[in-house]
């Protein structure tokens, strides 16, 4: 093994462990609010007293997705450990990436590569659900460990072995979650620049060492395409792919899409932090222009940054759902974009250029800190007012006349309540949910939320809802009565059904499907 | 003085030895460290301070002594756990180097110290937080008193012995189930040093003897002292007081020998069946190795019986608090089950044997022992950590939903027609709720699990402590019974007819004097079934 690493270029050194060790501490710290405090998604409030099962995922064709938590964990969440395994899968990924596009090897360079990578506040979104976090940073892992076997493989002698390995690594991210797809090109891209303006490789050349690299990823696509045809998941919304047909139109509108990626502001990403990035960017961007002499290779150069950008919208070219702007996918893309324009200026010749390079990614790491202790702060206070809003509304449950704790009711939860966005007051271009909106009281959760702490069980989790229940009395209630929680009428038991009203926007939707029901 | 400095340097290089442990303990348990949630005895001991005398009542004389010692009696958030969990660590490590004197690699140490110290059977030892620090720290007490017993059979016998008795006795009189470490440890070196360095008989017998006096003193001083306190009525006569008779102890080898052994295969809640498998395998390929080492060396029967002897000592030792006890004990506790399946008593005797069968393996000269060793202490740390962080888990949702329920109930109370903010009352729970269950997916065939598992945070029995506690006043007073005087005819309808299990309206009744919460079904109608008693008898 250890030979084996040696010859890969992976046995770790003091300074790989040092810089190994000082980076997972300071990610540590950037989310420790996070890992101290249990908080978790809504998808997350069953898994939480249960357990993840290997098929957990499948439903949605993510069918590699709790194979990590199965072996490390037996399936629980656990707090704590739930974000330390994810780090340190996210560090060891991010250590291999450095080595993959060998970016210059100090203490210093690799604490600051690997740190100001991972403490981006795209890694945020995978905190939000506690059930995907292990998986999704250890994806990241597979990745790089893919794409640096592949590398390896046109010197190799053990070709079969290591193609064999990297197609393993990419067909298990893709199964885990596919828009992953998009950090396989981003870092191929990165890969190829650096070569082509830090090792002068011809064209020819870096299509002999990257064939295999395309090969594989074409080659787990495949199988992953053919798992999900067997598997034949229930909910495709995110497996939905574009026809050939769209593909032209669509590709340049993610042209357009990917560059304003530099630009767009999402929840804690504003305009300022934004602006820094993509300073930095366009400085190691320009900087490798400068490094060849002939105005063709110096379009090449540009042909290839063109590609890399463009590859962080890939998925958003290849499915019909909207992806563009949103975190968890970026997190995959353009958060690697930017890892690899500060890759590129720690690296960059005349040593200005490494300088600033140290400058500005200081500064953005403690940019990325003060975003991700505001983010979770106010989750946490978020967090906090939704579930004292819960324990209201189960309260108002038990002490109601017309409520029997040794009966099943058939639960409905109008509308939902999101309060995060309440203690926020950044300004963004684009919302995303993950990062500031979703609630942790979802409508769809409801029933198995009001149990969470309640020593008794009284939701009918088998049966929804049905038109039967909406009886003259009910619907009479809702359409005249009703009114958005904290009012009295904001709760409606009888001795069939639980009804809770949250919001107006949710009542004056059901209020509309009470019409259809009773015209 | 330059032995000292010597040994001051020795100490020194085996300093991260015990860090290593102390940071997996630590991590195994951060969301208890980090999030201060109390056991149902320690609601009053949080806010008062414990006293050198509280532990007097059931005879555990030395309980509060480090507790004064280090934090004045208080109670403290993560300085709590974290000087027991100190205590522990370093008492395994000084186990390992200078009681048992294994000198494998720093790494195979560290992993093998952090592998027992993270067993989860010190997950019951956590619950309480008035007696965690004094629980972990007697290993360490222990730890010492078996070095310096140790040290007395090579100099200054008197000396070193008195000082090893001293200490064993402190400990017993802390927690008198400590006393499995102790005779765990003896039985584990003796078996040592009959392997590995071949000890005649007579050899053996001088280091049985020095222990065994130790032993049998402090058990003596422990029984003395106990008659003392209960003559002079500081202590209850307890269900651990009572000391089985020289019979009943040779009655009971075959049923405590059977106990040690279904113990590695005997599941509990967070002792689940991969645990003990691991278990087993370590302790079985022990057996297997001694085995074979001594029918390598040996072809005299007399040495192959007594390494025979010395394993069956080894089987009681591992439940030799519960091989003690008196058979007609008078507490359910101290029947011989459960008394032999208590997590508490098993975290001193199991992770010593299986801390001690990992080095024994690891120095054996096959590649292979000291391979089986290294992969089972790197799957059982595995599976002690994500067992520990599951329990910690399940504690702090447990304790989080208990405490939203007496939220809920304290404000039922408060919004009760007849609730007079100035009035004291005499709360009567009929029932509890334990919440941690809900949290916890039980298999088949668990046993018991009280402390771990299934004791709720609250007891009805001392409801005054937990209603007062985030009051602004004391509104509840000590005590749960109604007296006949006090039955007024609303009262009597609510008992005899109108009383519902929470959270029906019927489930609380306020009058001037009481406060009567009707918790469970089963607690509503034992409360039933006592008012007719009482209200019969009055009659």
């Amino acid at each position: 093994m250890k030979e084996f690493l040696k010859k890969l270029n992976l046995l770790p050194g003091k300074t790989d462990l040092k810089a190994w060790l000082i980076s997972f501490g300071i990610i540590n710290f950037a989310f420790l609010y996070h890992t101290l405090n249990f908080m978790w998604g809504n998808h997350d409030v069953k898994f939480i007293k249960e357990e993840l099962l290997l098929s957990s995922g499948l439903f949605e064709g993510r069918f590699t997705q709790f194979i990590p938590y199965r072996i490390l964990t037996s399936g629980q969440i656990l707090p704590i450990l739930n974000n330390l395994l994810g780090f340190a899968f996210l560090t060891t990924g991010l250590w291999i990436l450095a080595k993959y596009w060998n970016i210059k090897k100090s203490l210093i360079g690799y604490v600051l590569f690997i740190s100001f990578v991972a403490t981006q506040p795209y890694t945020l979104s995978w905190m939000y659900f506690t059930f995907i976090t292990i998986s999704c940073l250890l994806w990241t892992l597979l990745a790089t460990v893919g794409l640096y076997l592949s590398e390896h493989i046109n010197e190799s002698s053990y070709k079969v072995r290591l193609s064999l390995i990297a197609i393993l690594c990419f067909y298990l991210t893709l199964g885990g979650y596919p828009p992953i797809i998009n950090m396989f090109f981003v870092c191929l891209g990165g890969k190829i620049i650096i070569s082509y303006v830090f090792e002068q490789k011809s064209l020819k050349q870096l299509f002999q060492i990257h064939k295999f690299t395309v090969l594989n990823i074409i080659i787990a696509a495949i199988l992953f395409k053919i798992s999900l045809l067997i598997l034949n998941p229930n909910n495709v919304y995110n497996l939905e792919t574009e026809s050939l047909n769209n593909l032209p139109h669509k590709f340049i509108q993610t042209i357009s899409i990917s560059f304003k990626q530099f630009f767009i502001t999402v929840p804690f990403m504003e305009m300022g932090y934004k602006l820094c990035l993509a300073i930095m960017s366009f400085i190691a961007i320009i900087g490798t222009l400068f490094i060849p002499s002939k105005a063709t290779q110096k379009m090449l150069i540009i042909f290839f940054w063109v590609g890399t950008i463009w590859a962080t919208a890939l998925t958003t070219f290849l499915v019909v759902p909207h992806t563009e702007y949103v975190s968890r996918i970026d997190f995959y893309g353009f958060g690697f974009l930017y890892a690899l324009t500060a890759g590129i200026l720690l690296t960059l010749t005349p040593k200005i250029y490494q300088s600033f390079g140290v400058i500005i990614i200081t500064f953005l790491l403690c940019l990325n800190i003060l975003n991700d202790y505001q983010a979770l702060k106010i989750w946490k206070q978020g967090h906090d007012a939704e579930f004292q809003i819960l324990d209201n509304v189960v309260e108002r449950i038990e002490n109601h006349p017309q409520f029997n704790a040794n009966h099943q009711y058939r639960f409905y939860q109008v509308g939902d309540i999101s309060l995060r966005p309440n203690y926020y007051n950044g300004s963004f271009e684009f919302n995303d949910v993950f990062l500031l909106t979703i609630p942790y009281l979802a409508m769809w959760q409801g029933g198995n939320l009001l149990e969470f702490y309640t020593p008794t069980a009284y939701i009918n989790h088998k049966l929804p809802l049905l038109p039967e229940d909406i009886t003259p009395e009910v619907y009479d209630f809702f359409m005249h009565k009703a009114q958005a929680w904290p009012h009295p009428n904001s709760i409606y038991i009888n001795q069939d059904i639980i009804i809770i009203v949250y919001n107006q926007v949710g009542l004056d939707s059901f209020k509309n499907t009470l019409r259809t029901l009773r015209p | 003085m330059l032995k000292l400095k010597q040994d001051i340097n020795k100490i020194k290089t085996d300093n991260y030895l015990w860090i290593v442990p102390l940071i997996v303990l630590c991590i195994s348990f951060s969301p208890l460290l980090f999030n201060f949630i109390w056991g149902n005895h320690d609601w009053l001991p949080l806010i008062q301070d414990n006293r050198l005398t509280s532990g007097l009542i059931e005879g555990r004389f030395s309980q509060y002594i480090l507790l004064n010692l280090l934090l004045m009696g208080k109670i403290l958030p993560i300085l709590n756990i974290i000087i027991g969990f100190f205590f522990y660590s370093i008492s395994l490590c000084y186990l390992g180097r200078y009681y048992f004197k294994f000198r494998p690699t720093k790494l195979a140490t560290t992993l093998y110290i952090s592998t027992a110290a993270s067993l989860p059977y010190i997950i019951e030892i956590l619950y309480f937080h008035f007696i965690t620090l004094s629980l972990l720290s007697w290993t360490f007490i222990i730890t010492l008193s078996l070095i310096a017993t140790q040290k007395a059979t090579e100099k200054n016998f008197i000396l070193w012995e008195t000082f090893g008795f001293i200490l064993l006795y402190i400990a017993l009189g802390g927690y008198p189930g400590c006393i499995n470490m102790y005779v765990t440890a003896v039985c584990c070196r003796l078996i040592q040093l009959k392997i590995t360095q071949q000890l005649s008989i007579s050899q053996l017998g001088k280091y049985i003897l020095a222990h065994a006096i130790n032993l049998i003193l402090a058990l003596g001083l422990l029984k003395i002292t106990f008659d003392y306190l209960q003559q002079n009525h500081f202590m209850m006569n307890m269900y651990n007081s009572q000391a089985a008779t020289l019979l009943e102890l040779i009655q009971k080898i075959p049923t405590i020998v059977q106990a040690s052994i279904f113990a590695f295969t005997e599941t509990q809640p967070f002792l689940s069946f991969s645990l003990k498998g691991i278990l087993s395998t370590i302790f079985i390929i022990f057996l297997f190795s001694v085995f074979i080492q001594t029918f390598k060396t040996r072809k005299n029967k007399v040495d192959i019986l007594l390494i025979l002897i010395l394993i069956l000592g080894l089987l009681i030792s591992l439940k030799f608090s519960a091989w003690l006890i008196s058979n007609n004990a008078d507490n359910a506790f101290a029947k011989l089950d459960p008394a032999t399946s208590m997590v508490r008593t098993d975290f001193y005797s199991y992770p010593i044997l299986i801390l001690f069968c990992l080095y024994f393996m690891h120095e054996q000269k096959k590649q292979i022992l000291k391979n089986i060793s290294f992969i089972c202490a790197i799957s059982l740390l595995i599976t002690n950590i994500n067992t520990n962080l599951n329990f910690s888990k399940t504690h702090l949702l447990g304790f989080t939903a208990e405490n939203k329920l007496l939220e809920r109930i304290i404000n039922r109370l408060e919004n009760h027609h007849h609730y007079q903010t100035n009035n004291v009352y005499t709360v009567v729970q009929a029932g509890e709720i334990p919440l941690r269950t809900k949290y916890y997916q039980k298999k088949a065939h668990e046993k018991y699990g009280y402390y771990t598992l299934n004791t709720p945070y609250s007891r009805h029995w001392i409801a005054f402590e937990y209603y007062n506690f985030y009051a602004p006043q004391d509104f509840v007073q000590e005590g749960t019974s109604i007296r006949p005087e006090d039955l007024t005819p609303k009262m009597i309808a609510f008992l005899s007819t109108q009383m519902t299990s929470w959270p029906h309206p019927y489930s609380i009744y306020v009058d001037d004097n009481y406060a009567i919460i009707a918790l469970t079904p089963e607690g509503k109608e034992l409360l039933r079934n006592q008012f007719n008693l009482l209200h019969l008898s009055h009659q």
